[in-house]
């Protein structure tokens, strides 16, 4: 089996955003939406902290679908538009998706979007990948950990772009990935994990 | 072919003559959309792929692999020719430029001014009548007051595509400078040129120039211990070439952030270390005041590679020479004298094999003392417990940064071009800086290196040619720097400005708005409409380097490699490439015999004539096949710098400054801002210290009108909670910043990495991104005498500024 993810090393993360607007820019995501986020923990603002001064530290956390070996989404969905794919990842079917929204609410992750109009596109045209099908309004849509570039032999463009090299892609089903052995250490950190989620993307501190 | 040609460009010229603010004009006439409307048709529906460095100046240089679609750019990553991360990257903004390149805040059209000056009142023209109504006025203001009297300016971006122009119109031009030269012009002199004193055959031109570079490439940091960045958040600043200070801390080397604020290297440095904002030379001196009195100083270094141990007159305060003082403009023979403790005897400092860093001696009746002896003097008055004072780092704290920083094996001293760099003292820390140097020996050593980081411009830079003009085309030297002509008398009539230099490389700037304002004809070339563009006569739409009208538009040599930029899209909407519209000028002034017929003409003189033995063989062609990229041969070995010697007359490091006895800084001697000092009376009525800094989603002011990095961030100031509460303000508040310079409105935000006392802002945001006024009309233009007798000049004391902040 396959067990595609993500490991994101939160030292060697510097909040750049550079992961964001790549991730925008491959799969043509509209204005107003992103698939892939980075948050400053417990902070408004992008270079806020957490504390009083000086007594402050930051974390930027990109955040985005954590490809869950039990999917919250998955379960809820009406119709199986939200499905687990062979890879390991969960995958949208747009043509299953009724728009309900019953995933936003279930991910715990808040990392899905809807088309609540017709997209929005700031330049007008279809950017990115041109493998990357168009989602019309009335979608929900979010990250496929760039499917169209994963299922080629190609590492996802978030990280293709990442320039401080925080992002490390590959399957957790091979033992022998650099993946699996940082997951085996002891400085993972799993995003709420107590939701019994099981996430895939898995975090570096 | 992008389909821009033969589309709506007509349809859209049935505008010329409508008259409205510019911000109806330019978003609401038309829009990318329309101006690509029928883009698709005929076009093949494969796509393309083309090869192009990006930004000239942000430090990275990014070589970027576009795609196209439909001749539309749609894809935007790293330049895979690379196989080093360090130099494959991209970063938020260069994605960005998907949106960018496409924006309807683009000048779309040439514009011609119907308001008064500043109200950005402007009707579309056609190319004729833009170049018709500059070259009237180009031949207006040489009939009246002579070619000189026009001055070609262009932003540190534009710079490189304006090879041309300047000489063509024979106008004033340089005599920028004033940033990111603050510490350079009191460090610099003490190393000297850096030419002939590296490790490797490649040259680095900018070392020793004044601009504070590091004395070796940051590709060298993995093999630091001990790296103490001083004011510098290189994770957002210079952010695609940030990744090796990671590697390096992952290899073993204690990084020691020292930053007013938390900022994103505080933030992942194994130590973040406040101090007080204007105090960096305190840190430094108190730093040197510990190595001294712990004798943790390498005193073989000091007798063989620095001029502690010459002999300086106390009467007269000059050293003792074995020949005649340099005269003015003579060359300096480099021939002081010391004592030779092997013979005891005076002799000529390249003779000696033990010369004495200590002792008085009376020569003919006169007493002199080594430089070291005054340094040691001059620094019992600056002890330890008054660098804390002033800093308000511990004294604990500054004993074992200044212990670990001597001690290490092999440490760095890394700065920034924000900070200190930009406030008035800034000469006396980089003055400092080298005598950490003097007294440690750190530099020239693998790991052991000090200066300010931007990296891009800090490995081997190549030699390229230039284009050779005829006899007497030839530009004139700026007689004033450019951000002194608001301030002092000059000849400039009529200025040509590509990039917005005034707003950003002016402190002040409602004097420099009065200054445009009285020059009797403007003329901006740009993408955007940015702030100085409301000062314009006639607005000509510049291209993006993305957009060119032949194959190629550009070749450049940094960081070790020569790099190609590939032709994307044609030009969009009206515009011209920068080149094209030097071509289009000199053809119309009948010297279109004076420039190259095309850019691949002008690439391949650059690369062909090229005296350069580093990048022998690199040709037009092989750049092509080589996805744009090619390394200097020199490129496998890091770049060092005066491994062996330096480049001063001496060839030792010369801390000792003959020229700065009138103001008695000869030797560094601590100086308070002018204006953010602690004790400065203007601090009861303007008590908080406002300094601008480079975001990761700009640079400077590009990038402002970015729709897709405006998602993350606007223009705003940050202060920390007890200043807002002091002043009854809430996080999102509008507010006044004020002082007696000027104001601006904008919304306020809490954030507690902002040090108490200062407000902080992302640097270059346009007028129009706040809600009234300008940042820059808060800092400080004020000028020293003493910085006009250093290498570099005047410098502009950005962050040497005080303000006030009230609710709007």
């Amino acid at each position: 089996m396959t067990k595609l993810a993500i490991a994101i090393n939160l030292h060697r993360c510097t909040g750049c955003h550079t992961c964001v607007n790549a991730c925008k820019m491959q799969n043509n995501v509209p204005m107003g939406m992103l698939w892939n986020r980075v948050i400053t923990e417990n902070s408004a603002v992008s270079d806020g902290v957490e504390g009083t001064y000086p007594n402050i530290s930051r974390t930027t956390i990109p955040l985005a679908c954590q490809h869950c070996e039990n999917p919250a989404c998955q379960k809820v969905c009406p119709t199986g538009a939200t499905y687990k794919d062979d890879m390991g990842r969960v995958e949208i079917d747009y043509d299953k998706c009724i728009g309900c929204r019953m995933c936003m609410a279930a991910c715990p992750y808040n990392v899905r979007v809807f088309n609540w109009n017709e997209p929005d596109r700031d330049p007008g045209f279809n950017y990115g990948d041109a493998r990357v099908p168009v989602r019309s309004k009335g979608v929900v849509e979010k990250c496929t950990l760039c499917k169209e570039r994963t299922d080629n032999g190609q590492v996802p463009m978030c990280v293709e772009c990442c320039p401080m090299e925080a992002r490390v892609y590959g399957d957790l089903d091979d033992p022998n990935s650099e993946i699996s052995k940082l997951r085996a250490k002891n400085n993972v950190r799993i995003l709420l994990e107590d939701m019994g989620t099981k996430p895939q993307v898995f975090y570096l501190e | 072919m992008s389909g821009t040609e033969g589309i709506s460009r007509r349809g859209f010229l049935k505008g010329v003559g409508t008259v409205g603010a510019l911000g109806a004009l330019a978003g609401g006439m038309t829009n990318a959309g329309e101006w690509l409307s029928s883009a698709s048709a005929g076009e093949q529906p494969d796509e393309k792929v083309a090869y192009l460095y990006h930004r000239d100046h942000c430090g990275c240089h990014c070589s970027l692999k576009c795609t196209m679609r439909e001749g539309r750019i749609c894809l935007i990553e790293p330049n895979d020719a690379y196989q080093d991360k360090f130099y494959r990257h991209v970063c938020v903004k260069g994605i960005s430029e998907i949106q960018h390149i496409y924006s309807d805040q683009r000048v779309q059209t040439p514009m011609k001014r119907v308001g008064e000056r500043g109200e950005a009142q402007f009707v579309s023209i056609s190319w004729d009548e833009a170049y018709d109504l500059l070259i009237e006025n180009l031949k207006k203001t040489w009939d009246k007051y002579g070619h000189e009297a026009v001055l070609m300016h262009c932003s540190s971006e534009c710079r490189p595509h304006y090879s041309l122009l300047p000489a063509v119109l024979g106008a004033s031009t340089q005599g920028a400078v004033g940033i990111d030269m603050g510490m350079g012009n009191g460090r610099d002199p003490a190393f000297g040129p850096s030419k002939g004193c590296t490790d490797a055959p490649g040259e680095y031109a900018g070392l020793g120039a004044g601009w504070n570079r590091p004395t070796n490439e940051p590709r060298d940091l993995i093999y630091s211990k001990y790296i103490l960045l001083v004011g510098n958040n290189v994770f957002h600043s210079v952010l695609s070439r940030s990744s090796m200070l990671l590697d390096a801390q992952e290899a073993g080397a204690r990084l020691v952030a020292v930053d007013p604020h938390y900022s994103q290297v505080a933030a992942k440095a194994d130590e973040w270390v406040p101090i007080q904002p204007g105090t960096d030379p305190a840190l430094y001196l108190g730093m040197a005041s510990v190595i001294v009195d712990k004798k943790l100083y390498d005193e073989d270094f000091m007798k063989k590679r620095t001029d502690f141990p010459f002999l300086v007159n106390t009467q007269t305060g000059l050293r003792l020479r074995a020949g005649e003082e340099p005269a003015a403009g003579k060359t300096d023979a480099g021939d002081e004298m010391v004592w030779d403790l092997a013979t005891d005897s005076l002799v000529r400092h390249d003779q000696a094999s033990d010369p004495a860093l200590s002792g008085e001696r009376i020569i003919d009746g006169v007493t002199y003392r080594t430089v070291f002896d005054l340094f040691v003097e001059n620094l019992a008055s600056f002890p330890v417990e008054k660098a804390s004072q002033l800093t308000h780092i511990p004294v604990e704290k500054l004993e074992e940064i200044a212990v670990d920083y001597a001690t290490s094996g092999a440490s760095s001293l890394v700065m920034g071009y924000g900070g200190n760099d930009k406030i008035s003292n800034a000469d006396i820390g980089g003055h400092t800086l080298a005598a950490l140097v003097a007294l440690t020996g750190m530099i020239g050593k693998p790991g052991a290196s000090v200066g300010c980081f931007a990296d891009g411009f800090h490995g081997y830079q190549a030699t390229l040619g230039s284009w050779k003009f005829p006899e007497g085309v030839k530009s004139a030297t700026l007689k004033t720097k450019f951000f002194r002509l608001p301030y002092e008398e000059n000849n400039i009539h009529m200025a040509i400005i590509a990039g917005d230099s005034p707003m950003n490389r002016t402190a002040n700037y409602q004097m420099t708005e009065k200054w445009l304002s009285g020059l009797d004809f403007v003329c901006a070339i740009d993408m955007y409409y940015t702030s100085y563009t409301d000062y314009a006569d006639l607005i000509l739409p510049a291209a993006t380097v993305f957009e060119s009208e032949g194959d190629y538009n550009g070749v450049e040599a940094y960081g070790g490699y020569v790099t190609l930029r590939e032709k994307c899209i044609d030009p969009l909407f009206d515009s011209k490439s920068d080149f094209q519209i030097q071509v289009d000028i000199a053809q119309r002034l009948g010297m279109g015999d004076a420039v190259p017929d095309s850019f691949e003409q002008l690439i391949r003189t650059m690369l062909d004539t090229s005296p350069d033995e580093t990048i022998e063989g690199i040709t037009l062609e092989s750049l092509v096949a080589n996805q744009g990229v090619q390394a200097q041969s020199c490129q496998g070995t890091i770049r060092r710098g005066y491994v062996d010697r330096f480049g001063t007359p001496s060839q030792r490091l010369e801390l000792y400054f003959e020229n700065m006895l009138p103001y008695g800084q000869q030797l560094p001697v601590w100086e308070p801002p002018m204006e953010a000092g602690e004790d400065n009376a203007l601090r009861k009525k303007y008590p908080l210290y406002f300094a601008t800094y480079k975001s990761k989603f700009r640079i400077h002011n590009q990038y402002w009108d970015s729709a897709w990095n405006n998602q993350f961030e606007s223009a705003f100031i940050e202060m920390n909670q007890i200043d807002m509460d002091a002043r009854g303000l809430n996080s999102g508040d509008e507010v006044r910043i004020v002082n007696d310079r000027g104001e601006f409105k904008t919304k306020v935000l809490h954030n507690e990495a902002v040090r108490p006392g200062c407000v902080r802002m992302p640097s270059g945001s346009w007028k129009k991104n706040v809600d009234e006024g300008c940042f820059q009309y808060m800092s400080n233009s004020d000028v020293l005498e003493r910085h006009s007798k250093l290498i570099m000049g005047y410098m502009i004391s950005f962050n040497d500024t005080l303000v006030e902040v009230e609710r709007a």
